[in-house]
C-alpha cells in the first residue's frame, strides 16, 4: 500500500466526502424531514420545561429550592440544555450503527462492503453527514430555547468546543460497538431503547444527579454519558472555566482515546464473526 | 499451506462453505442447529479472459460461491484466489480487482440518480477524479443509459437497474467480473441485450464468472460451464461437450390424434391396412418401431390428442419412420418437434452417472 503514498490519503478523504454527500442527497430527497429536524426536537423539550415551571411554583422560591440541588437557579436552562444535549449525545452514540442499518434496509450494504474502502471509513463517513445534521439540530434547538425562554449565553467558547469535541470523539468510538452489533444482529434497536432510557436517568438529563439515591449516583459516575452531559452543562450554564473542569477534561480525554480504540476492536470482531457466519446481507 | 497456484483468473481449491441453520423439528418447538454444506470442496480453474458459467438449480450454491470469491463471506475451509490475490489474506486487493452484479435490484441508492450512484461508487473504488469524469459517461454509454442517467433509480425498470449494476461493476475497469444471474427477472428483450453486452465485455479481456440456471444462456455465452449440484461440482466442460456427454441427445415430441370415425382420411387408411383398426394408443406402435435403438418412449393423452415423447441418442433420425407408420395406421399428425435436452435432463443424467459410479 505504501507505494500509493499521499494519493492514499486523498482517496480516503474522497471516500469520506462521497459518503457524506450521498447521505445528504438522500436526506434532501425526503425534503419534509428538514422540518422534522428542527421543530420536533424543540417540541420534545417543551413539556419538561413547563412541568419544571409548574413544580417550581409562582415566584422565585421554587428556583431557590432548585438551586440547592443543582447549584444554579436557571432551571429552564438546566433542563433545556440537558434535554437538547441528550438528544445530541445519544444520536452521536447510535448514528454509526443507524447509518449501517439504513444501508441494510436500503439493500446497499453488501455493495458498500464490496468496495475496497477501509471498513472503519465506511462506518465513519456514513455517519459524518448525520453528525452534521445532528449538530445543526442541537444548535437550532438551543437557539429556539434562547429566543423563547431567554437562555443565558455567556460561555467560554474554546472550552465548550474542546469539551464538545472530546465528547464527540468518545461517543463515536463507543458507537462502533453498536455498529458492530447492528452488523451481527442486524436489528439491535431494542438495545437502543434500553440504553437510552437508562442513560436518561443515569446522566441526569432533566434533573441534577444529586437527587438520585446514592447507589444510582455511583452508577451515574461510571456512565460515560453522564460525564459528557455534566461537563457540557457546567460550561454552558455555570460558566465553568478550564480550571473548574480539570477532572472532567481528564476523564473525557481518556474516553476520547480509549473508546475509539475499544470500539474499533469490537467492531472488527463483529465484522469477522459476521463474515464467518455468512450473513452480511438481509435484514 | 501455500499450495494454491495463483493465476490472474480465478482458482479455487477445495472451497467449502458450511452454514449452521436453525431447524425446527416436527414435534414441539425444539429448535436445533443443523449443518448445511452449501458449497462442498469446489475446485475450479478459470482462465484469465474466460467467460465461465456456473450452472445449477436454485440452492445449488452458486451465490454462496460468488459471495466467498468476492470476500463477502468467509470460506469454512479451502482456498481461493481471484486475479492473483488470496480471498482470505488479501481481501482489499481482491475487492479492488472485481466488479460484482449481485441479484436483486435494491442494491442501488434509489433516491439518487444513476449518475450520482456512479459518482459515489467511483469515489469508493478510488477511481481517479480526472478519470472519473470520462469514465462515468463511458460506462453509461456501454450499458445504454446515457440519456436516462439523471433520473432517479426509483423510476427505473428492472432491466435498467440491472444494467446500472453492470455499469457500476465496470467503473474501476476490474479484470474480473462476477455476474450472479444477471438476466434473472428480465424480459426477453432486456435479457438478450444484456447477454450481448456480457459477451462484449468478455471479448474486451475481462474474466467473467456468470451464474445462471438457464442452459440456453450458458450455451450462448460461456466457453466453459461448471455444473454444481448440492454444492458439489458435477461436471466442467464446454456447453457442447456437456451435451455430448449427456446420453439423452434428442427429445422428439409427436402430437397426433385419430380423426373422427367416417372421416375420408380414415377410410383411406382403412383401405390400406384393412385388417385391424389402429390401437387407441400410439405408444405400443412407436415402441415397436424403436425396439433395440436405446430410445425410451412415453405417451400421454390429452382429450383426443396423444403426445408421444421419444428420448435417446439420435432419436430425431427416426422421425420419418415414425411419421410414416403413424400415417399408415390412420393417425393424424398435429405437431412434431425435436428438442435439445434441457439442463434438467443433463442434470438427471450426470447425477445418475455419479451415483452409479459411486456405487460401483
Ligand atoms: N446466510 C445463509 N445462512 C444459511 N443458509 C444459507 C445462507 N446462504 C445460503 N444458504 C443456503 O445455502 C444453499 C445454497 O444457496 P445459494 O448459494 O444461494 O444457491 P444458488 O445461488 O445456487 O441458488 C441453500 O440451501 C441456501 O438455503
Ligand atoms: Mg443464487
Amino acid at each position: 500500500m505504501g507505494k500509493h503514498g499521499g494519493l492514499f490519503l486523498a482517496a480516503h478523504l474522497r471516500m469520506a466526502l462521497a459518503l457524506a454527500r450521498k447521505k445528504l442527497l438522500q436526506e434532501a430527497a425526503y425534503g419534509l424531514q428538514f422540518a422534522h429536524w428542527f421543530v420536533t426536537p424543540f417540541l420534545g423539550i417543551l413539556p419538561y420545561i413547563y412541568q419544571a415551571r409548574f413544580f417550581s411554583g409562582p415566584g422565585t422560591q421554587g428556583a431557590e429550592a432548585f438551586s440547592r440541588w443543582a447549584g444554579t437557579t436557571e432551571y429552564i436552562a438546566f433542563i433545556a440544555i440537558g434535554a437538547c444535549l441528550w438528544d445530541w449525545v445519544t444520536n452521536l452514540l447510535w448514528e454509526v450503527g443507524f447509518s449501517f442499518r439504513d444501508e441494510q434496509e436500503e439493500g446497499s450494504f453488501e455493495q458498500l462492503w464490496l468496495t475496497p474502502a477501509p471498513r472503519w471509513l465506511l462506518a465513519l463517513g456514513n455517519a459524518a453527514a448525520n453528525s452534521l445534521i445532528n449538530l445543526t439540530m442541537a444548535l437550532s434547538v438551543l437557539l429556539l430555547v434562547h429566543l423563547f425562554f431567554g437562555l443565558p449565553l455567556s460561555v467560554n467558547w474554546p472550552l465548550l468546543v474542546t469539551v464538545a469535541a472530546l465528547s464527540w470523539i468518545s461517543m463515536y468510538g463507543l458507537g462502533f460497538v453498536y455498529a458492530g452489533l447492528v452488523m451481527f444482529l442486524r436489528d439491535a434497536t431494542h438495545l437502543v431503547d434500553l440504553v437510552n432510557r437508562a442513560v436518561m436517568i443515569l446522566a441526569g438529563v432533566t434533573f441534577p444527579l444529586s437527587v438520585l439515591p446514592v447507589w444510582l449516583r455511583g452508577m451515574a459516575r461510571v456512565t460515560p454519558l453522564s460525564w459528557v452531559l455534566t461537563s457540557l452543562r457546567s460550561v454552558m450554564i455555570s460558566g465553568s472555566t478550564w480550571g473548574d473542569l480539570k477532572l472532567e477534561l481528564t476523564v473525557l480525554s481518556v474516553m476520547a482515546v480509549g473508546f475509539p480504540l475499544f470500539g474499533y476492536f469490537v467492531f472488527r470482531i463483529f465484522e469477522t464473526l459476521t463474515r464467518k457466519r455468512g450473513a452480511l446481507s438481509g435484514y | 499451506m501455500s499450495n494454491l497456484q495463483t493465476s490472474q483468473g480465478i482458482v479455487t481449491k477445495d472451497l467449502t462453505r458450511v452454514f449452521r441453520v436453525r431447524s425446527t423439528s416436527g414435534e414441539g418447538a425444539k429448535a436445533s442447529r443443523k449443518e448445511l454444506v452449501a458449497v462442498d470442496r469446489l475446485n475450479l480453474d478459470i482462465e484469465p479472459g474466460e467467460l465461465f458459467g456456473l450452472l445449477g438449480r436454485n440452492g445449488a450454491g452458486k451465490t454462496t460461491t460468488i459471495r466467498m470469491l468476492s470476500t463477502l463471506i468467509e470460506p469454512t475451509s479451502g482456498r481461493a484466489s481471484v486475479a492473483g490475490f488470496d480471498v482470505a489474506r488479501q481481501p482489499t486487493a481482491v475487492r479492488a480487482s472485481i466488479g460484482c452484479v449481485l441479484p436483486g435490484e435494491r442494491n442501488h441508492y434509489w433516491k439518487l440518480t444513476a449518475r450520482e450512484n456512479l459518482r459515489f461508487f467511483a469515489a469508493m473504488y478510488g477511481v481517479d477524479p480526472r478519470r472519473e469524469k470520462t469514465r462515468i459517461p463511458e460506462v453509461l454509454e456501454i450499458v445504454s443509459l446515457s440519456d436516462r442517467a439523471d433520473e432517479r433509480v426509483e423510476n427505473y425498470s428492472t432491466g435498467m437497474r440491472q444494467r446500472l449494476a453492470l455499469a457500476r461493476a465496470l467503473l474501476h475497469n476490474p479484470p474480473v467480473l462476477f455476474l450472479d444471474e444477471p438476466t434473472g427477472g428480465l424480459d426477453v428483450h432486456s435479457a438478450r441485450s444484456l447477454r450481448s453486452l456480457v459477451k462484449e465485455l468478455a471479448s474486451l479481456g475481462h474474466t467473467v464468472l456468470l451464474t445462471t440456471h438457464n442452459l440456453q444462456e450458458a450455451q450462448d455465452l460461456c466457453s466453459r460451464v461448471a455444473i454444481i449440484h448440492k454444492g458439489k461440482l458435477v461436471a466442467v466442460d464446454s456447453p457442447d461437450g456437456l451435451r455430448k456427454r449427456s446420453g439423452a441427445a434428442d427429445i422428439v415430441e409427436i402430437r397426433c390424434r385419430l380423426p373422427a370415425a367416417g372421416a375420408p382420411h380414415e377410410k383411406a387408411a382403412a383401405a390400406v391396412s384393412d385388417d385391424t383398426r389402429p390401437e387407441r394408443s400410439p405408444v405400443p406402435l412407436i415402441r415397436g418401431l424403436l425396439v433395440g435403438c436405446g430410445i425410451s418412449v412415453e405417451g400421454a393423452a390429452n382429450g383426443g390428442d396423444w403426445t408421444v415423447t421419444s428420448k435417446g441418442p439420435r432419436a430425431a433420425s427416426y422421425i420419418p419412420r415414425l411419421t410414416a407408420a403413424l400415417f399408415e395406421h390412420g393417425w393424424e399428425m398435429v405437431e412434431c418437434a425435436v428438442k435439445q435436452p434441457n439442463l434438467e435432463d443433463i442434470f438427471v443424467e450426470i447425477t445418475a452417472d455419479e451415483e452409479a459410479t459411486a456405487d460401483g
